[in-house]
């Protein structure tokens, strides 16, 4: 009981486990979030997305600006890459969900559908209005572009930039003219001599005329390759500014010199005017090779200057803004196309995100039902999330601690229950006393190992009807014993009953008790118990009183009687010899059985009073050799000694032993000498004494043996009862004696037969 | 089918879109001290929207890669010289004049100007005797001498930018000293 009480009254508290973890805890690792659900980086991307719109907005707004090769080289084809990109990814996102969807719904994985389908209301959503969007953008930017190209606006422009360039066309041509008739002029003026009053005195008037405002003379120096140009004289009106740069005159002049067709060129000037110049070659009178050169130069105010180019520089923007009027509306268009690809890769990426936001939860809270059901219980959910996702992922995680804990509740239970089922079965296998256990059907559920040996049953019985195994013929006074369990509702029914076994008498207490739980039968236990040495010791304890009592009623007269006949005998001792030889004859006789009677109660008493051995370490050996030696010299009987050498010192008492010694060997020289004439001195025979040391069992074994007519079948069981003889002269108590020593040596002792005849006594005593 | 009707509208787009639909380069070479020279001229270079973009002031180049390669069987052609020689021609609306800057692997070499457009035109489409290499040819060797011509920039539309822009011409002759 103390076992039970340990066990049941272990606390609970220390039992059970700590609460887990949630984020830790797991024997499988639940899937951790992907780095693209992580909240910042959505929004550094959305950030970084953001950034690269507006700066192509910003470019898209300075595309009129930018150079025409970056226009059309990289911008524009910057746009379009960025177009099929987007393009790409929105048919690779749109296509792997196809592919995922189809293959999730070949799985009959949960969400796939309503994933879909949100994706699908996201798509529809944005297709509808960014599609709108596009077309009529495009259009728009049509229509605006085919207005930026109006007649009005270009015929404005046209004739603005043909009067700019027709009066500068005009001032070259009178430039150009006056340049050759001043050149003309110079012919005969010494320019070759460098004759410069002459040569002033030709151009001066030109320019206080006012029809030059600059003139410049060059000399040709000769025999020079290339050839140079040395300034001579110039001359400028008033209206000429003074920071006139001659440089671009030098080099007009050296290339005129030198050739060139190219007489003319438009110099600005810094204070903002410009200057006309065109130059003509000077040659002497008979038309041979030149000698000088003159550039007549026209100054153009700043202002007019100034215009004239605005009016190019906006007449050129217009024509090159028609002529760049493709890529631009390219990238406005591919602007577009990026925007309205953006919206639906947006809105699919969201629809996909927003889908992953609601499913993954729910996905993650299946699955941990999922491992939860396959008895993982220490499987979390790591929250993502503070709203009611996350809410209903604590919540999963408390009911699965609270889960854990059960288990191990019940698990600890389950051991004790185990243990004390262990226990139950281990006191079961050990006890004497043999229980079987029978369902309702009567078939044989348990069976303890003191049951198998009691009844010589092996455990094939288990699981065999009950009727079936016990219909065996030595079994079969125990049939009767369920039904008899059965009569008592509820009670417990019990025998007592005797087996023969093996030739051995075998008493069994029989418990049967009906196995009810609420009314409902649940089958029958059945407990042997032996009874057998309590029955024999209550027998002994029984022949013992008796033979004390006979002792003490028998020997309390002898005495009286005895003395009665002795002083009848002394008292007729002087009567006649006749009178004398009947009374000594009677009194003799009675004097004989007196004697005789009291021998009979010594045994008595001596089997009563039997003292309690004193066992001392003795050789076992030896105890039989002084034993056996009183039987040297009978002439037809051979003793045989089969000693075992490694019998080791036994604790006996030696002159009780001797004494089971000699009366076993009594017992077989009487059943030897019975064949003849009663008398040991005729005894023929062989009488073997064996001794073997059983080390296992720690047990002396001896076995006295003899080849006479054995034990009969009847006398086998009563043997050793006191004054049982089956030879009618002496008291019986020979065996019982034997039988009282071995067992008061906490020994055994056997009878059986031999082959072909003969019988032999078994003593097993513990060392 | 679809796709093929797909293929032949990008194909036309993108021949509607170039500007040097209808030109040829004509190549010729000369060996002479076994220095190779090269001349070479596009025929119908100019279309109406280079035409247009070179009267609106646009700079316009015209850039020509000129390679000599050497024939190989079992191989790619090995390049032995190449040179890019480019003409930048921008029309002056208020002179009515073009200047134009040859430059000849990234040098500026003459600056040249006219009134006559047809004259402008001829020098930004014809090259005589440019001296392409001086490498010693192997004698007997298979010789070709191939010719790249393009504008910039390219009036591209936006449908599909990625259209050729270049016309090609090559010549092949066997080194004979």
């Amino acid at each position: 009981m103390a076992i039970f009480t340990r066990l049941t009254d272990a606390p609970p508290a220390a039992a059970a486990p700590p609460a887990p973890d949630p984020a830790l805890a797991g024997g499988r690792t639940p899937p951790q979030r992907p780095l693209r659900d992580n909240p910042i980086f959505v929004l550094l991307a959305i950030g970084l997305l953001v950034a690269a719109l507006v700066a192509l907005v910003t470019l898209a707004d300075r595309s009129t600006g930018l150079s025409p090769a970056l226009l059309s080289e990289v911008v524009l084809y910057a746009l379009v890459a960025v177009d099929l990109t987007m393009l790409g990814a929105l048919a690779f996102v749109l296509a792997r969900n196809v592919i995922k969807l189809l293959v999730e719904r070949r799985r009959a994985l949960p969400f796939a559908r309503f994933r879909a389908k949100l994706v699908a209301a996201m798509l529809g959503l944005a297709l509808v209005p960014a599609v709108l969007v596009l077309i009529v953008g495009s259009e728009l930017i049509r229509n605006s572009a085919s207005r930026w190209f109006a007649p009005p606006i270009d015929d404005v422009l046209a004739a603005a930039r043909e009067i700019a360039s027709d009066y500068y066309q005009d001032t070259q041509v009178q430039t150009g003219r006056q340049a050759v008739r001043l050149a003309r002029l110079l012919s005969t003026s010494g320019i070759e001599r460098g004759d410069v009053a002459t040569i002033r005195a030709r151009v001066s008037p030109e320019v206080a005329s006012g029809r030059s405002t600059l003139v410049e003379v060059y000399r040709i120096a000769p025999e020079t390759n290339p050839l140079e140009v040395i300034p001579l004289f110039d001359v400028a009106a008033p209206t000429v500014p003074r920071d006139v740069p001659r440089a671009s005159a030098d080099r007009l002049a050296a290339r005129v010199a030198g050739g060139s067709a190219d007489t003319r060129v438009i110099e600005p000037l810094g204070s903002g005017g410009e200057l006309v110049r065109s130059a003509s070659l000077v040659r002497l009178p008979d038309g041979m090779a030149p000698v000088g050169v003159v550039i007549v130069s026209e100054h153009l105010s700043g202002s007019l200057a100034q215009h004239s180019r605005r009016i190019v520089e906006a007449y050129e923007g217009y024509q090159q803004l028609r002529v760049l009027r493709r890529p631009i509306e390219g990238v406005y268009l591919s602007f577009f196309l990026m925007m309205t690809l953006f919206i639906l890769v947006s809105a699919t990426w969201l629809g996909l995100y927003t889908a992953k936001r609601i499913t993954r939860p729910i996905g993650l809270l299946a699955a941990g039902a999922r491992e939860i059901g396959q008895g993982n219980f220490d499987y979390r959910i790591e929250p993502e999330s503070a709203d009611e996702f996350g809410q209903l992922v604590e919540a999963f995680n408390t009911m699965a601690g609270e889960l854990e804990q059960s288990r191990a509740e019940v698990q600890r239970k389950g051991r004790e229950v185990e243990g004390r089922s262990r226990y139950i079965e281990t006191i079961l296998k050990r006890i004497a006393t043999g229980v079987i256990s029978l369902d309702t059907r009567g078939r044989i559920n348990t069976m303890n190992s003191a049951a198998a040996r009691l009844l010589g049953l092996d455990q094939s019985a288990v699981g065999q009807l009950f009727d079936d195994v016990f219909s065996r013929q030595d079994l079969r006074p125990l049939l009767s014993i369920p039904q008899a369990a059965a009569r008592t509702r509820g009670g417990t029914a019990g025998h007592e009953i005797a087996l023969v076994r093996d030739g051995r008498d075998l008493h069994l207490a029989v418990a049967a008790t009906p196995l009810r739980d609420e009314g409902s039968s649940e089958g029958t236990v059945l407990v042997f118990d032996d009874v057998t040495p309590l029955i024999r010791a209550q027998r002994v304890s029984a022949w013992r009183d008796v033979a004390r009592r006979l002792a003490h009623e028998i020997k309390n007269p002898l005495t009286p009687i005895q003395l009665s006949a002795e002083r009848i005998r002394r008292h007729f001792t002087t009567a006649p010899p006749t009178t004398r030889e009947l009374v000594d004859e009677c009194s003799t006789n009675i004097i004989g059985a007196v004697e005789s009677l009291k021998g009979l109660v010594d045994e008595f008493s001596q089997f009563a009073r039997m003292p309690t051995p004193r066992a001392v370490p003795s050789d076992l050996h030896a105890l039989l050799d002084e034993a056996l030696a009183l039987y040297v010299g009978l002439p037809r009987l051979t003793v045989v000694r089969e000693y075992d050498p490694a019998m080791p010192v036994i604790r006996v008492d030696p002159e009780q032993f001797k004494r089971v010694v000699i009366n076993l060997v009594d017992n077989a020289v009487e059943a030897l000498a019975a064949v003849h004439d009663g008398l040991p001195a005729s005894a023929t025979g062989t009488i073997s004494v064996q001794t073997t040391w059983d080390e296992g069992h720690r047990l002396a074994r001896l076995v006295v043996g003899d080849d006479g007519p054995g034990l009969g079948e009847a006398d086998r069981s009563k043997l050793f009862l006191p004054y049982y003889s089956t030879k009618g002269r002496d008291s019986g108590l020979g065996l019982a004696i034997v039988r009282r020593i071995i067992v008061e040596h906490g020994g055994t002792i056997e009878a059986a037969d031999r082959m072909p005849h003969g019988a032999a006594f078994t003593l097993e005593i513990p060392a | 089918m679809r796709l093929r009707v797909m293929l032949l509208l990008a194909c036309w787009l993108g021949l509607a879109t170039t500007a040097w639909a209808d030109a040829a380069v004509q190549v010729q070479t000369t060996l002479h001290d076994g220095e190779v020279r090269v001349s070479f001229q596009v025929t119908e270079a100019v279309s109406e929207s280079v035409r247009a973009a070179i009267q609106s002031g646009l700079p316009t180049t015209f850039a020509y890669d000129v390679a000599l390669q050497q024939s190989s069987r079992w191989w790619f052609d090995k390049t032995i010289a190449y040179m890019r020689v480019s003409a930048v021609v921008r029309f002056d609306n208020l002179t009515r004049r073009y200047q134009i800057t040859f430059i000849e692997d990234g040098r500026v070499e003459e600056v040249r100007t006219t009134d006559d457009e047809g004259t402008a035109l001829q020098w930004l489409t014809n090259f005589r005797g440019r001296r392409l290499s001086s490498h010693r040819l192997v004698e007997d060797g298979e010789y070709h001498v191939s010719v790249k011509a393009q504008t910039r920039p390219r009036m591209l539309g936006w449908a599909w930018p990625w259209t050729p822009g270049a016309v090609l011409g090559s010549v092949s002759f066997r080194f004979r000293p």
